[in-house]
C-alpha cells in the first residue's frame, strides 16, 4: 500500500470541503439556487481533479495501480454517452450539459483514489449531515414563514426548499443523510451518539414531511423495509446482531411516533401539511406519466445509442406536436393542461431518460452499474463478521436504494447537491467492498 | 528478475505520469470551459429586462449588442438566442428575429417560441408559413387565450386579405376565399365553445357572420353579427376570462350527479 503525503492529507480535507459547501452555495442573479451550486461544485471539483492530476504527473501522490469493476463500469457509462452524442441535436450543447455529471464522477474518482479515503469518508459523511441539519432546520422555519434568503418570486413559490431551491430537491439531500445518520451512527464508538443520531435523523424527517416529496417517502419506506429486512437476514446468521435490529425496530418506532406528534403540532399551528391533497393530487402523477411515456416512444426511435444527452427538453414539445396530429392524439388530449405552459426538463424518470438518451447500451451501462454496487455491498455486508460493521454497511446501501427509488420518480442526479450525495454513497460502498486497499 | 522489476516499476511510473498529465490538461480545459459559461449566464442574468414598454433604440441597440457578445461565447444557448430574437422582433428586424427563432427551437423548444416565430413570419409577410406554425401552436395549446386570439386574428387577417384580392379581381379562383373562410369560421367556432368567458371569442364569431353578409341570405346572418357584437362588447361581468378554462372538478362532479338524480337543467327537461 502507498504511503499518503501532504497532498493527500490536503485532499482529504479539500474534498469534504466542497461536498459541504456547494449546498451553502447562494447566487441571486443565477435565477435558482441550484444553477450556482452547480457551477461551483463544477469548478471546485475540477480544480481538484487537475491539481490531483499534477500530484500524480510530478509523484507528489500515489496513483492506484488495480482498475477496479466500478471504474470500469462509469467507463462503460461514459462510452455510452459519446455513442449518444452523434445523435444529438447540437453536441456542444450536450457536453454542456454534461459537466456535472462528469464532476461527479470526477469526485467519486477523486474520493477512492485516495490512499485516505478512509478518513475522506466519515469527514465527508459528517460534514453532509452538519449541513443537512442546517437545511432542514431553515426548511421547517420556512413553512412556518420564517425566510432569511431573498429569494426570487420564482424561487419563492415553493415554501420548504431551505437553500437548495425546490422541495423535491431539498428532501433528495435529506433522505439519504437519513441513512447516512445511521451508518455513521453504527460506527461510532460512543453510544452517546445515539440521541443526536436520532435527533438529526427525525429533524430530516419532519422537513421531508413538509416538503411534502411523495417520491422520497416512497423511497424511505422502501428503504426502512430493507434495513429491516436485511438487519433481520443479517441476524440469522449473526446471533449477536438481535439485540441491534430490536434497536433498530425502537428507533424506528420513536421516528414514527415522534413524526406522527409532528404532523399534529403541525396541524394545530394552523399551518397543515395537506397529506390527503398531496396524496390525492393527479396532476403531477399523470403528467410524469406523460413524460415517461414520451421519452419511452422517442427512445423506441433511436434504441441502441439513443437522442443524445439532455435532448429530453428540446425534443419533447415537437413529439407532443407530432403525437397530437395522429390518430392517437385525442386520447391524450386531456393530458395537453397538466403539460402546457412549461418545459418539463427532464423525463422525471432516471432509467427511462438514461434509455431515452443513450439508448439501451447507456441502460444497461447504468443499471450494470448500480446493480454491481447493491449486489456486492449486499454480499460484503453479509459476509461481514462484525455486527456493527455489517449495520454501518447496511444502512449505507439503504441510503442508495433510496436514491435509486427517488430517481425513478425525479431526476436528482441531475442536480449537484444530490449528486454529491449519490456519489458520496457509491464512494462508501467502494470503499466496503475494497476495504483492504486503504490505510 | 530485479531488472523486471525495475521495468515494470518505471512502466508503473510513466503510466502515472501520463495519466496524471492527461487528467490535469483535460481537468483545466473543463475548468476553463465552465468559467466561460459561467461568466455568459451571470451577464445574462444582469441584463436589464425588456419590458412591453421598452421601446428606445439606443436601449434596443445595447441590448442586442450585448447579447450577439454572449452568443458569440455560447453559440447553443438557447435562452439567450430566444431573448436575442425578441430584442430584433421589437427592432422591427423580423425576418433575422425568425431565424433565430428557429435556431433557439432546436434547443429550446418553448410553446411561446412557436407563437413568437408565427407572428415573426406573418409580419415578413410569410403568411402561409405563419398560419402553418400557429396552427402547431394551438394543436399543442388547445386553451391558451393569447394564443387561440392571435390564431383566430391571424385567420381573420387571411380572410379579409383573400376577400380584398377577390373584390379587387386579383383572385380569379373563389375556392381560396371559400377555404379561408371555412378554416376562420372553424377556429372561431371551437374558441367560442371553449372559451365563452372571453368577449374576444364573441367579437371573432361576429366577425364570421359579417364576413357572410353578401351571401344569400343576409339578415340571417346581420342578426347572428349584432348579437354577437353586442354580447362581445357589453364588458358583461359574467364574461371575465379566467386563467382555467376548464369547469372545475366538483362542478362536474355536481352537474353529473343532478342529472344523474333527474334534477336537469332548464334546457335538457322533458327530454327523452
Amino acid at each position: 500500500m502507498d504511503q499518503p503525503g501532504r497532498f493527500d492529507r490536503i485532499m482529504s480535507w479539500a474534498l469534504p470541503a466542497i461536498a459541504a459547501a456547494t449546498p451553502l452555495v447562494i447566487v441571486y442573479s443565477l435565477q435558482r439556487p441550484n444553477v450556482g451550486q452547480a457551477y461551483f461544485f463544477i469548478l471546485a471539483t475540477f480544480i481538484a481533479a487537475a491539481a490531483q492530476g499534477m500530484a500524480w504527473a510530478f509523484n507528489f501522490s500515489p496513483m492506484p495501480r488495480r482498475l477496479r469493476a466500478p471504474l470500469v463500469l462509469f467507463a462503460l457509462v461514459a462510452a455510452a454517452v459519446l455513442a449518444s452524442l452523434p445523435a444529438s441535436r447540437s453536441q456542444i450543447f450536450s457536453l454542456k450539459q454534461l459537466l456535472l455529471p462528469a464532476a461527479g464522477v470526477l469526485f467519486y474518482m477523486l474520493v477512492t483514489a485516495s490512499p485516505l479515503r478512509r478518513a475522506i469518508l466519515p469527514r465527508a459523511s459528517l460534514a453532509m449531515m452538519a449541513v443537512g441539519g442546517l437545511l432542514a432546520i431553515y426548511g421547517i422555519g420556512q413553512h412556518f414563514g420564517i425566510e432569511i434568503l431573498n429569494y426570487s418570486d420564482v424561487v419563492r413559490k415553493n415554501a420548504v426548499i431551505a437553500t437548495i431551491g425546490h422541495p423535491n430537491y431539498l428532501s433528495s439531500v435529506l433522505g439519504p443523510i437519513v441513512f447516512l445518520t445511521v451508518s455513521l451512527y453504527f460506527s461510532a464508538r460512543r453510544k452517546a451518539w445515539g440521541i443526536p443520531a436520532l435527533g438529526l435523523v427525525l429533524l430530516c424527517l419532519c422537513c421531508i414531511i413538509l416538503a411534502r416529496t411523495r417520491s422520497i417517502w416512497l423511497g424511505l419506506g422502501v428503504a426502512t423495509l430493507v434495513m429491516f429486512a436485511g438487519g433481520a437476514l443479517y441476524s440469522r446468521r449473526n446471533r449477536a446482531a438481535h439485540p441491534i435490529v430490536g434497536k433498530l425496530g425502537l428507533g424506528i418506532l420513536v421516528s414514527l411516533i415522534g413524526l406522527i406528534l409532528f404532523g399534529g403540532v403541525v396541524t394545530l399551528s394552523g399551518n397543515p401539511i395537506g397529506l390527503k391533497e398531496r396524496l390525492g393530487s393527479q396532476k403531477e402523477i399523470s403528467s410524469r406519466f406523460f413524460y415517461w411515456n414520451a421519452a419511452i416512444d422517442l427512445g423506441r426511435e433511436r434504441p441502441v445509442f439513443g437522442r443524445g444527452y439532455a435532448m429530453f427538453d428540446p425534443e419533447f414539445w415537437p413529439y407532443v406536436l407530432r403525437q397530437q396530429k395522429t390518430a392517437m392524439g385525442k386520447y391524450y388530449r386531456d393530458m395537453l393542461p397538466a403539460v402546457s405552459g412549461t418545459n418539463p426538463g427532464h423525463a422525471h424518470n432516471e432509467y427511462i431518460e438514461a434509455f431515452f438518451e443513450t439508448g439501451v447500451f447507456g441502460l444497461t451501462a447504468l443499471v450494470a452499474l448500480l446493480g454491481f454496487f447493491l449486489y456486492c455491498g449486499w454480499l460484503r455486508m453479509m459476509r461481514e463478521p462484525d455486527e456493527r460493521a455489517a449495520f454501518q454497511q447496511l444502512a449505507v446501501l439503504c441510503a442508495l436504494v433510496l436514491m435509486c427509488i427517488d430517481a425513478s420518480l425525479a431526476f436528482p442526479w441531475r442536480l449537484p447537491v444530490s449528486l454529491i450525495m449519490l456519489m458520496l454513497t457509491l464512494a462508501w460502498i467502494h470503499e466496503f467492498i475494497y476495504d483492504h486497499e486503504t490505510t | 528478475m530485479v531488472a523486471t522489476l525495475a521495468d515494470s516499476v518505471t512502466k508503473t511510473a510513466i503510466f502515472a505520469r501520463v495519466c496524471g498529465a492527461a487528467l490535469a490538461i483535460a481537468a483545466l480545459a473543463a475548468f476553463a470551459w465552465t468559467l466561460a459559461l459561467l461568466s455568459v449566464e451571470y451577464r445574462y442574468r444582469r441584463l436589464p429586462p425588456l419590458t412591453d414598454e421598452q421601446t428606445d433604440p439606443a436601449f434596443l441597440a445595447r441590448l442586442a449588442g450585448e447579447l450577439e457578445r454572449l452568443l458569440r461565447l455560447d453559440p447553443q444557448n438557447g435562452e439567450i438566442r430566444n431573448a436575442y430574437a425578441s430584442v430584433l422582433g421589437r427592432q422591427r428586424k423580423n425576418t433575422e428575429a425568425a431565424a433565430q427563432l428557429e435556431w433557439a427551437l432546436r434547443l429550446q423548444n418553448s410553446q411561446n417560441s412557436l407563437f413568437f416565430l408565427a407572428d415573426m413570419f406573418d409580419r415578413t409577410g410569410r403568411r402561409d408559413q405563419a398560419v402553418a406554425t400557429m396552427a402547431d401552436c394551438i394543436v399543442i395549446n388547445p386553451f391558451n387565450p393569447q394564443f387561440n386570439n392571435a390564431w383566430n386574428r391571424l385567420l381573420f387577417n387571411r380572410l379579409g386579405a383573400a376577400q380584398g384580392s377577390w373584390q379587387r379581381g386579383q383572385l380569379r379562383d373563389v375556392n381560396v376565399v371559400d377555404d379561408a373562410r371555412r378554416l376562420y369560421a372553424e377556429a372561431a367556432r371551437n374558441w367560442a365553445v371553449r372559451a365563452p368567458n372571453d368577449a374576444n371569442s364573441y367579437l371573432f364569431m361576429a366577425n364570421y357572420h359579417v364576413s357572410q353578409l353578401k351571401t344569400a341570405r343576409p339578415q340571417v346572418y346581420l342578426v347572428q353579427a349584432y348579437r354577437l357584437l353586442l354580447l362581445g362588447i357589453s364588458g358583461a361581468p359574467w364574461m371575465d376570462l379566467t386563467k382555467s378554462l376548464f369547469i372545475p372538478a366538483q362542478g362536474a362532479r355536481q352537474t353529473i350527479n343532478d342529472i344523474l338524480r333527474n334534477r336537469y337543467a332548464k334546457p335538457y327537461k322533458g327530454l327523452p
